[in-house]
């Protein structure tokens, strides 16, 4: 009697609910897949759900252990049978001499002759053959193409939307400030187009922050930037330009030495550069690592173009690149 | 009295209904699960200096097993695409050989697409699991001897940032593996005398003069009761049938070089459609595996909530109100549960989708390369098959001893021997 009570009270409380799970179905139905199909696509999935990885993994490599489907080898002087699984690398014994005659080139031309030909024509058949890939730019000779190519694709990523600073207007400090913004990798991709842009010094940082764009504009900008000079970081002409404290790490100095932390105004990360230490005798902020360690290529490439600078500014950005892909983390 | 006193399990058990809802309804509330990957980099072991030339052992890493067989379906339930394990069956041994020649402590490193005699060191592959975010692949090694250097499971999840862009360049996501079997090789290597290495590398010049000229060769080797070759004699230095060997071991290796650049070709056509499926199947997988996890918990949670309210009305409970929170609970997770089959099935369809999208990327360029090693490996075999007959003749006519010819066979140059068997077998 009992029983039935309590049977009969949830049944009446899961009528209820399932009524008020249909009707709130029916109103959020936009939003929700198909129940029926979704049910149904269920029905034959595995009731633990997805964390069984490790189970089925474990269990098709025991399936395959057999060693079925492997690739086959045939034994060219093969007397030897394969081995059994498990077994080492075997088989392949040289077949023992069992009759026969040496069969003769048949053309009374001199073996050796022969043989020595044909190694010759398969080394021109080989040359051909590798000569032909490296005519349409195939096979390992892409190999520093590519790297190249993820470098320079790495370069202009990593600015951000910086990159869109290479076309600044070239006038005034926030153009200056917003060549960091595109990150100082913006310089490594000026390793493959450097400058092309002014000569002067301050015009060919432009062109390697610039990026692969190399735009006449950021040439411009960073024109501009290396004239007003604030000399962090061990520029030898201009450290005392520089609003360093005792620690040298206080924010530098905007591009035209409006002595104010840079906007991040092209998006990028480079906004203030960092104060440097007021002219370390090797040119390194005093946060940077002095020999290198733990640098990937593209860490390599920044501390190397952000020391070949001139520009205070850019290098300033450069090294905040720097200390992004190493994971210095600023003070 | 109090009905404690009367009944003294009564109260206990509807708290324990109680409990139970609110451990349920907490439960509900946070199965959305997130997960924390544990994940140990493996740094390469790099050369410290230049190495003895003999101890630069000359490695051979055949393709991979793909793990499926050729011309297979779609795996809809593993979501084992089987034209992306063809191509990472090409793939990967690609890039342990660039991680090995990185190290600096290896002689040549070629992929091969099967055994060859030519090299000390063979190295064999196949894959179990690769989707991005789990990487299970085993690794078996022998060397020219027969000798078994490793057979072992690599398992690795990978993390996020080893799909960093700002990673090293030519640092694959799965580098912890590469790096790991690489350091392994080299462990065992460095347990090895130089005269154990020097062994090596006779044997396997021998092994590979025997498959050529049996007649010339076979009696320099022997092979133990466990099927170890060993060496019996070394031929003369200035044996001119030597010198013919290794001449046409030199072409074999010139054509392992040719068989790489385009296995090259395959690798950088490849790297970065390559990379992008797998950070977005990773991606898609865990929040696939957190969706059917959360389902599970939600639906299980909602399941034993009825129960509990079912066992507590029955065993009298007379607060309604529990059983309310019981059965409301019970249908609320079960819902939820529904729910999240539901998202998980549209996250399945993202997965389906990208590898299918990277599956016709990658077909044609397997077809490719497969029909440009055909090519060249049957031109290599019609060559090897007249050095073999001349270097016979010409042995007889140097020795005047008369050599039989041997059955045809259909191996390439130095294949004499089948491929190892012991790679898919377990340790």
């Amino acid at each position: 009697m009992k029983l039935q009570r309590t049977v009969y009270r949830v049944a009446v409380l899961a009528a209820a609910q399932l009524a008020a799970v249909l009707l709130l179905a029916g109103c959020s139905s936009s939003t929700m897949q198909p129940p029926a199909g979704a049910t149904g696509s269920q029905g034959g999935l595995p009731s633990s759900g997805g964390a069984s990885g490790s189970g089925s993994t474990s269990g098709q490599a025991g399936s395959k252990s057999s060693g079925s489907g492997q690739p086959s080898g045939s034994g060219s002087a093969g007397t030897g049978s394969p081995p059994a699984a498990g077994s080492p690398p075997t088989g392949g014994q040289p077949g023992a001499a069992s009759g026969g005659v040496p069969s003769g080139t048949g053309s009374g031309e001199d073996p050796g002759a022969v043989f020595d030909k044909s190694l010759g024509d398969f080394d021109g058949e080989m040359g051909r053959e590798r000569e032909t890939m490296a005519k349409s730019g195939q096979g390992s000779g892409r190999a520093a193409e590519t790297r190249q190519e993820s470098d320079s694709t790495a370069v202009r990523t990593a600015g951000g939307a910086g990159t869109n600073s290479g076309s600044g207007t070239g006038d005034g400090p926030n153009v200056s400030v917003s060549v960091p913004g595109m990150g100082g990798i913006g310089g490594i991709g000026g390793i493959g187009a450097p400058g092309g842009i002014g000569g002067e010094p301050g015009g060919m940082a432009g062109g390697q922050a610039g990026g692969q764009a190399g735009g006449q504009g950021s040439g411009k900008s960073a024109g501009k930037g290396g004239d007003a000079g604030v000399g962090p970081d061990g520029d030898p002409g201009t450290p005392d330009d520089t609003p360093a404290g005792a620690d040298g790490k206080i924010p530098g100095t905007g591009g035209a030495g409006s002595g104010t932390p840079a906007p991040d105004t092209a998006g990028g990360t480079g906004a203030a550069g960092p104060g440097g230490p007021g002219g370390a005798a090797d040119g390194l902020p005093a946060d940077i690592p002095r020999d290198g360690s733990g640098e990937d290529q593209v860490a390599k490439q920044l501390r190397e173009a952000a020391m070949a600078e001139n520009d205070p500014v850019i290098r300033d950005a450069l090294w905040d690149e720097y200390r992004k892909v190493m994971g210095i983390r600023k003070k | 009295m109090t009905n404690a006193a009367l009944n003294p399990v009564r109260r206990p058990r509807g708290l324990l209904a109680a409990a139970t809802s609110i451990a349920l309804a907490a439960a509900l509330g946070g199965c959305s699960v997130g997960r924390t990957i544990d994940y140990e980099q493996t740094d390469l072991v790099r050369a410290a200096g230049e190495l003895p030339d003999a101890e630069r052992l000359d490695v051979g890493i055949i393709l991979f097993d793909a793990g499926v067989e050729a011309g297979a379906e779609l795996d809809e339930k593993k979501l084992i695409f089987p034209e992306v394990r063809q191509a990472e069956a090409r793939y990967m041994p690609y890039q342990l050989k660039t991680t090995m020649e990185a190290s600096g402590l290896w002689g040549s490193v070629w992929v091969v697409p099967e055994r060859s005699d030519a090299v000390d060191l063979t190295v064999w592959g196949r894959i179990d699991k690769s989707d991005g975010l789990d990487v299970v692949l085993r690794v078996g090694a022998w060397d020219a001897t027969g000798r078994e250097w490793l057979n072992r499971e690599y398992a690795v999840t990978v993390p996020e940032k080893a799909y960093s862009k700002y990673r090293e360049a030519g640092q694959d996501p799965y580098q912890s593996v590469y790096n790991e079997i690489a350091n392994d090789l080299l462990k065992f290597r460095q347990a090895m005398s130089a005269k154990d290495l020097a062994t090596v590398r006779n044997v396997a010049e021998l092994r590979y003069g025997a498959a050529l000229v049996p007649a010339a060769f076979a009696g320099s080797l022997e092979q133990d009761k466990s099927g170890q070759y060993r060496l019996r004699r070394l031929p003369a230095a200035d044996d001119p049938m030597v010198a013919r060997m290794r001449a046409v071991r030199e072409r074999e290796y010139a054509l392992a070089d040719t068989l790489n650049e385009y296995y090259a070709n395959l690798y950088y056509e490849l790297a970065k459609p390559y990379e992008d499926w797998r950070k977005m199947s990773r991606e898609e997988m865990i929040r696939y595996q957190d969706l059917r996890r959360s389902a599970f918990i939600r639906g299980t949670a909602g399941a034993l909530s009825l129960l509990a309210a079912v066992l507590y009305e029955s065993n009298g409970g007379d607060n309604g109100a529990i059983t309310m929170a019981g059965v409301y609970g019970g249908f609320e997770g079960i819902k939820s549960a529904l729910e999240k089959r539901a998202e998980s099935n549209v996250s399945r369809d993202a997965l389906k989708e990208a590898g299918e999208g990277f599956n016709a990327e990658a077909e044609p360029l397997v077809v490719e390369v497969e029909g440009q090693t055909r090519r060249l490996t049957g031109t290599a075999e019609a060559r090897y098959q007249e050095w073999r007959r001349l270097l016979r003749e010409i042995y007889s006519a140097e020795t005047g001893i008369a050599v039989p010819a041997p059955p045809e066979t259909a191996a390439t140059a130095g294949s004499g021997t089948p491929l190892p068997d012991a790679a898919p077998a377990a340790p």
